[in-house]
């Protein structure tokens, strides 16, 4: 079931493996972001057909071809055509059957999430395997508004707490979800279960948050 | 490719070593790169993460490979970096202060934590000769100055001067202040004694000279080159001390060389310079021609790996620092520089003879 899930996510942040059907459904999901935020190289002038091309690569590092591969000069002995393996997707297959580093889905969001090239998140106080070091909320000032990394759980004493709804549950109109269980692949709750990188609202959340609709779809308050 | 990755990555020779210590016990962990033959460039020293770091149940921590929760307290989100004799400043954009840690005398206090000067997401940390630490608040888009006692006594940054600044580095030579605004994809350059902004370079772009987000910034000791990381341009451009662009090297990719996004940077005394890379979780060693020397990391908890590496410095040592954000850490590394090896001469030879042993016994 893990394997799968995980799977599926080098699908969707690998090119080289993606299917060419899917590929063209992705594309075309994927002209949308380039009027938002997501799009870094709005702003720059150049052909609009070359910057559509190139509007997927932040996230979906592109396998790269070796033409003129040489090794690194101080380890002449790597002569093995040898690949980075992006947002720790080795740590997350080695360990696929133990619950422990932090989440992959969160971690892409990280890589530019950093106060720097994009607003701050750092609310992993209580994500799977980082203990960081745990600080009263208030002294974090840069705190994200809502928990990352914890299970989705109504019938935790948190989940009845924050009146959570069960999984089934059904959402409308929300983009790429028909129900709770849609928003928590692996029963976690990550950046992606609100937002979806590729939505053309402002704030890239899968719905609309007027009268607190988004809130409104997990919590029954 | 995975399973490339996982062989490849047992080029990074890995030895725990125990020392009887009376009743406690004492653990070292030794990495040392590259492989031998090659000859030891570069060995892992030590990691830092705050007041915990100078606890006694650290051994342990270390040993079971995970640093759990210590007391405290200890960084969450560090982002910069710099280090002075037994000194290392690093700043936490999630807690909103720079840690003070005095390696040798095991203690942490805290700059940008009182009222005057408090900061809320800092980002660039650096030094002038007269011991003053510029730290770049990227929320308040100003750079401070504080003296060693942690007082403000400098500010930097009218309304409208600095979009978002982050990576700063000071050429003490030519006392000049060099500020990355990273929303405006320029450098601004200004002179200290003066606090005149002498010149900006670059713009929002993807030819030779523009940028697009610049993060991080480290001048050559050597010849006050500056090398910026253009980090969504997914590369490192190099200019001469008056911002005239020199070169460039790097571009998108997942082979060594190239980069998908680079943060930190770094160079030593020998002008190689280091960068991370957060979405490899790894730092890549180039030469000045912008050559592939050493590649090291990867994603995990224990030393030697690395979860979203942000800044890096290089001090005057050689010694190497990396900030390991996700982590909460701060790596800290000795590059074996000729100067190094010729006042270390027996740790160099022990260099070599743990490396041959490992070697040998299958490591």
């Amino acid at each position: 079931m893990k394997r799968t899930a995980i799977n599926l996510i080098i699908s969707v942040l690998l090119f080289g493996s993606a299917h060419a059907e899917d590929m063209a459904k992705k594309m075309q999901e994927a002209a949308s972001v380039f009027h938002t935020k997501h799009n870094l190289l709005s702003g720059i002038k150049m052909d609009k057909e070359k910057k559509e091309g190139q509007l997927c690569i932040w996230c979906h590092i592109p396998n790269s071809t070796y033409s003129n591969l040489k090794p690194p000069e101080w380890n002449r002995n790597l002569t093995e055509r040898f690949r980075f393996s992006p947002y720790g997707l080795e740590q997350n297959l080695s360990k696929a059957e133990t619950d422990s580093g932090p989440d992959i889905m969160v971690r892409v969001c990280l890589t530019c999430h950093d106060g720097i090239n994009a607003p701050n998140i750092s609310t992993f106080t209580q994500t799977a395997g980082v203990q960081a070091s745990v600080i009263p909320e208030n002294e974090i000032s840069q705190a994200h508004g809502h928990p990352i990394g914890v299970k989705y759980d109504p019938h935790s004493k948190s989940g009845e707490k924050a009146s959570l709804r069960e999984e089934s549950y059904p959402l409308q109109n929300w983009i790429g979800a028909h129900s709770i269980k849609d928003l928590i692949s692996e029963g976690v709750i990550r950046c992606t279960s609100c937002h979806d990188p590729h939505s053309p609202n402002s704030n890239f959340l899968r719905t609309n948050n007027a009268m607190s609709t988004l809130c409104r779809g997990c919590h029954n308050k | 490719m995975i399973k490339r990755a996982l062989r490849g990555s047992i080029f990074v020779l890995y030895a725990l070593l125990f020392f009887g210590c009376g009743a406690q016990k004492q653990e070292s962990v030794r990495i040392i790169m590259p492989p031998p033959p090659e000859d030891p460039k570069l060995f892992y020293v030590d990691s830092y993460r705050g007041e915990a770091s100078f606890t006694e149940n650290r051994a342990l921590d270390l040993f079971l490979g995970k640093e759990s929760k210590g007391v405290g307290k200890n960084l969450f989100k560090p982002y910069g970096v710099y280090a002075k004799g037994d000194i290392i400043y690093v700043s936490d954009t999630a807690i909103g202060n720079v840690f003070v840690i005095d390696t040798k005398n095991k203690k942490v206090t805290f700059i940008g934590d009182k009222p005057a000067g408090k900061l809320a997401l800092p980002v660039g940390i650096a030094m002038d000769s007269k011991g003053t630490l510029y730290v770049s608040d990227a929320k308040l888009k100003k750079v401070f100055g504080y003296d060693e006692n942690g007082n403000l006594i400098y500010a930097l940054g009218n309304k409208g001067e600095f979009r978002r600044p982050s990576g700063i580095a000071i050429n003490k030579k030519l006392n000049r202040l060099y500020v990355v605004d990273t929303k405006s994809h320029n450098v601004k350059v200004y002179d200290l004694s003066s606090n005149k902004l002498l010149f900006e370079f670059g713009k929002r772009g993807i030819n030779d000279g523009e940028f697009n987000f610049p993060t991080n910034i480290a001048i050559d000791p050597r010849n006050g080159d500056v090398a910026v990381v253009d980090t969504q341009n997914f590369r490192v451009q190099i200019f001469d001390s008056e911002g005239e662009f020199l070169k460039k090297f790097g571009r998108l990719g997942d082979a060594p060389g190239m980069f998908a996004r680079p943060k930190g940077i770094g160079i030593d005394s020998e002008g190689h310079l280091y960068i991370a890379d957060a979405a490899f979780n790894n730092v890549q060693i180039f030469d000045d021609k912008g050559q592939i020397l050493l590649f090291f990391g990867g994603a995990g908890f224990d030393p030697g790996k690395f979860y979203l590496p942000a800044g890096i410095y290089v001090d005057e040592n050689d010694r190497v620092y990396i900030v390991d954000s996700f982590n909460a850490r701060v790596q800290v590394y000795q590059y074996v520089s000729e100067k190094w090896k010729r006042e270390h001469p027996k740790e160099y030879e022990e260099l070599k003879r743990i490396g041959n042993e490992n070697e040998k016994n299958g490591d």
